[in-house]
């Protein structure tokens, strides 16, 4: 390999780290650091955390991750084959496509060079996998450490593997389907045997690897999945002679690997590069803060007109609130909310038909639940032209006619009544489902909660959307960390940010919940129920949504005084 | 005689539905500039990066300094250089160390003199420790350009070099690719601002539709409209693209 290309992913992963670490000494990024350190302290280092009980249930349950490491290594390979065609070229950022593709370099040492590069996150990945295996006394944390920095590496052969195997049929004229070829014959030698050792699972007292192992391990599979299971060895071993063994299986696999790549090089500098700019493309927006959203967006070539009216005059919060509606419509995930959520209803309303189960119902009212509940606690993430994003065009915001208060408003009504139309599907859905599982008493409480629910979703969606841009508006500079690169930091941030909104919605429902609570409380005591929920999540849900009026305008009145750098 | 330095014969790039660049053929002497021209999708940027070897092409050859592309690409592209008009450098060196970098593929022994003298004739005194984040598009865009002239090279593709650039800059870039004609290089630059080709370049080539419209020196190109012979380029573009506006 050229001299110049280990300079270059020596200095850029020495760059990185340092860049990181220097960047701690501000506080948006220390006081997250610093969580998150203290998160992994509770997780992994904290002293008698580990168990050392050396029990049959801890040696069941190591066995049992022994037993499904072998599947987990199976799939991840296998992936790697499947999404090969749709990526049939080494991947490079847009710098090392832009540069390295130009200067007098062979394709094998560019390949080369793409292995090397993310050295340095295997090994900080193959500390945590040490760390991991601290807290288990059957494990070694060396061999973990090591074993999962040469598992990554093979994971990583395997792709690149796949990618110029790829890559070489395109480059001889073949397309679409034919190049799905491996991936399926890679499919088939796993799958049949394991077909062929499938049987129902049975009685098997909750222990899922008596049902598991077999399947891997007789007969056909035995000799199908042997290097899976010597590879699982690796940072799962008890001994030396184990270790070895699988070292062994992981030098000769990578070493083919490694000739398969040298092998199949073709010209890939074209879909490299188309690779690069798209996957660039991806991560723009996915930094720009709009997350899955401005991803959507990122790809959208073209859009039907809306046909939403918007009249030409009247109150300014009111184009906000139509831009916001059009454009999250357009790109946000809400209208796989709703198909999710109207399946959510069928399996509500036939499901138990169907299955003769109260099972189902029960199922079917947590699915929808965590449905609901989901759509509430991510909106504010789910949204691409929130005002996190927003913050990319302060100055343009700022030049417009048009006060904080009606840039909030817009913004916060748009995002609640988006999240309404999924919210009240995904509460249809439980309350059906309750219906057919609730005793006849239970059903006035039924309809209570699904005419509480209603006003209560968009108030509580408004709640998390106003509580983000708050945070937006009062901490801009915080934010704008967000947009960086991600380190460590990220995960104590991440914390940080649920905390601050569970803590502020928390106080905005002081109010809301005592209305809610007094009303219900004298509804059940003079035995109407039904409308006194109803009511009651009336008027908490107007009690919040005065509560998000006043922020707004709190928060509004920030917008105006901010200076249009946010920083 | 002058030695031809980018010799292009019979180039075509195919994507799945179009045709970029349809049999293009020319020819770039050692201290010639030539000018790429033509409107927006006219196959400029395809051509330059299939003489740059990012793109394969479809059919037919290119030669740098005597070296076919097609069979020894790494030979041919250590005496070229490309310079993009969004320069992408890598995040976490320092303007130093791509220099160093790029005296490292190239194997040039004066790196660090010669890089110095760059960043002085760019403006870049003083930048050597900074990062690319830290710097404006402009100084970016310097940035690559002393990479991309660090080892000398003898065939330099311009594309766009004038983006982002204050008129100070401008007119050091101009005086820099002059001097790099007049050192023996054969420079390529596609832009869409008359005016500098005009000014710098002493051949032009306009493309349209992924074929060569008009080619030859800036006199001969003047020369092949009669009429508007004593006009700018901005009206034999006008003409040759069929863009012209009808007459009040």
């Amino acid at each position: 390999m050229h001299s110049a290309l280990f300079y270059l992913a020596f200095r850029q992963s020495a760059g990185g780290l340092k860049h990181r670490l220097l960047r701690l000494k501000q506080p948006r990024y220390f006081v997250p650091a610093l969580l998150a350190i203290a998160y992994f302290w509770l997780s992994f280092g904290m002293p008698g955390l580990v168990s050392h009980d050396g029990g049959a249930n801890t040696s069941g349950r190591f066995e049992m991750y022994r037993t499904f490491v072998v599947p987990g290594i199976a799939m991840m390979m296998l992936m790697g084959w499947a999404t090969a065609p749709s990526r049939p070229a080494p991947a490079f950022t847009r710098p090392e496509a832009a540069q390295l593709f130009v200067l007098p370099f062979t394709r094998r040492d560019l390949v080369r060079y793409r292995l090397l590069r993310p050295q340095l996150v295997f090994i900080l990945l193959g500390c945590f996998f040490a760390l991991g295996a601290s807290r288990s006394p059957e494990m070694s944390p060396l061999y973990a450490g090591i074993g999962g920095f040469l598992l990554l590496n093979l994971a990583s052969l395997n792709a690149m593997t796949a990618a110029l195997l790829a890559n070489r049929m395109k480059h001889m004229g073949m397309h679409s389907l034919l190049l799905h070829i491996p991936s399926a014959l890679i499919l088939a030698a796993l799958a049949l045997p394991v077909w062929r050792n499938f049987q129902t699972m049975g009685p098997i007292d909750g222990n899922v690897a008596r049902w598991l192992g077999p399947l891997f391990s007789d007969g056909l599979a035995y000799y199908a999945f042997w290097p899976m299971r010597q590879l699982a060895l690796v940072p799962m071993a008890t001994s030396l002679a184990e270790f070895g063994q699988g070292i062994a299986v992981v030098a000769g696999l990578a070493l083919l690997y490694y000739v398969a790549c040298m092998l199949l090089v073709a010209p890939f500098e074209e879909r490299a590069l188309e690779l690069a700019e798209t996957t660039g493309k991806k991560v723009d927006a996915m930094r720009s803060g709009g997350g899955f959203a401005a991803l959507a967006a990122s790809r959208m070539k073209k859009a039907r007109t809306t046909k939403l009216k918007l009249a030409p005059t009247g109150p300014s919060w009111r184009a906000v609130l139509w831009q916001t509606l059009v454009a999250e419509w357009r790109v946000g995930p809400w209208k796989l909310a709703v198909g999710l959520s109207g399946l959510l209803v069928l399996l509500a309303v036939f499901g138990e038909r169907l299955s003769h189960s109260r099972a189902t119902g029960v199922f079917a009212i947590g699915l929808s639940a965590a449905m609901g509940i989901m759509l509430i606690m991510m909106c504010p993430r789910m949204l691409a032209t929130g005002l996190h994003t927003e913050m990319r065009r302060l100055a343009l915001w700022k030049a417009m006619p048009l006060s904080g208060y009606a840039l909030l408003r817009g913004k916060i009504w748009g995002g609640a009544i988006l999240v309404l139309l999924p919210g009240v599907i995904a509460l249809s859905s439980a309350v059906a489902a309750s219906m057919s599982v609730a005793k006849h008493d239970e059903l006035p409480i039924v309809i209570g909660v699904f005419c509480a629910g209603v006003p209560l979703i968009p108030a509580l969606a408004m709640t998390m959307i106003g509580l983000e841009s708050a945070a937006v508006m009062m901490f801009p500079a915080w934010l704008s960390s967000m947009h960086s690169e991600p380190g460590f930091e990220t995960i104590g941030r991440n914390l940080l940010s649920l905390v601050v909104r569970m803590l502020g919605g928390s106080l905005l429902s002081i109010i809301p919940g005592t209305i809610f609570a007094v009303v219900t409380v004298l509804g059940g005591l003079s035995g109407k129920i039904s409308a006194a929920l109803g009511i009651a999540g009336v008027l908490a849900a107007i009690a919040l949504i005065a509560e998000m009026e006043f922020v707004i305008w709190l928060v509004g009145k920030r917008f105006d005084e901010i200076d249009a750098t946010p920083e | 005689m002058l030695r031809a330095m980018i010799e292009v014969t019979d180039l075509v790039k195919e994507y799945e539905s179009a045709r970029a660049v349809d049999g293009l053929t020319f020819t770039v002497q050692a201290g010639q500039v030539l000018g790429l021209v033509g409107p927006n999708g006219a196959g400029k940027t395809t051509t330059m990066r299939c003489i740059c070897g990012v793109l394969q092409p479809s059919q037919g050859t290119i030669r740098v300094a005597g070296i076919d592309l097609g069979a020894d690409a790494v030979n041919a592209k250590r005496n070229m250089s490309f310079i993009p008009d969004d320069p992408q450098l890598f995040d976490y060196l320092t303007i130093a160390e791509h220099l160093k970098f790029y005296g490292r593929v190239y194997g040039v022994p004066d790196a660090e003199t010669h890089a110095a003298a760059l960043l002085h004739e760019l403006e870049l005194d003083g930048k050597q420790d900074q990062l690319p984040g830290t710097l404006s598009r402009g100084m970016k865009q310097k940035v690559a350009i002393a990479c991309g002239l660090l080892h000398r090279p003898k065939a330099v593709l311009f594309d766009e070099p004038l983006t982002g650039l204050d008129p100070v800059a401008i007119r050091r870039i101009k005086q820099t690719i002059k001097r790099l004609a007049a050192a023996g290089s054969a420079v390529i630059i596609s832009s869409h601002l008359l005016g500098l080709v005009e000014e710098i370049a002493t051949h032009l080539m306009l493309m349209q539709n992924g074929r060569k419209v008009l080619h030859g020196s800036i006199a001969e190109v003047k020369e092949s409209i009669p009429d508007l012979k004593d006009g700018g380029l901005e009206a034999i573009f006008l003409r040759a693209t069929g863009y012209e506006e009808e007459p009040a």
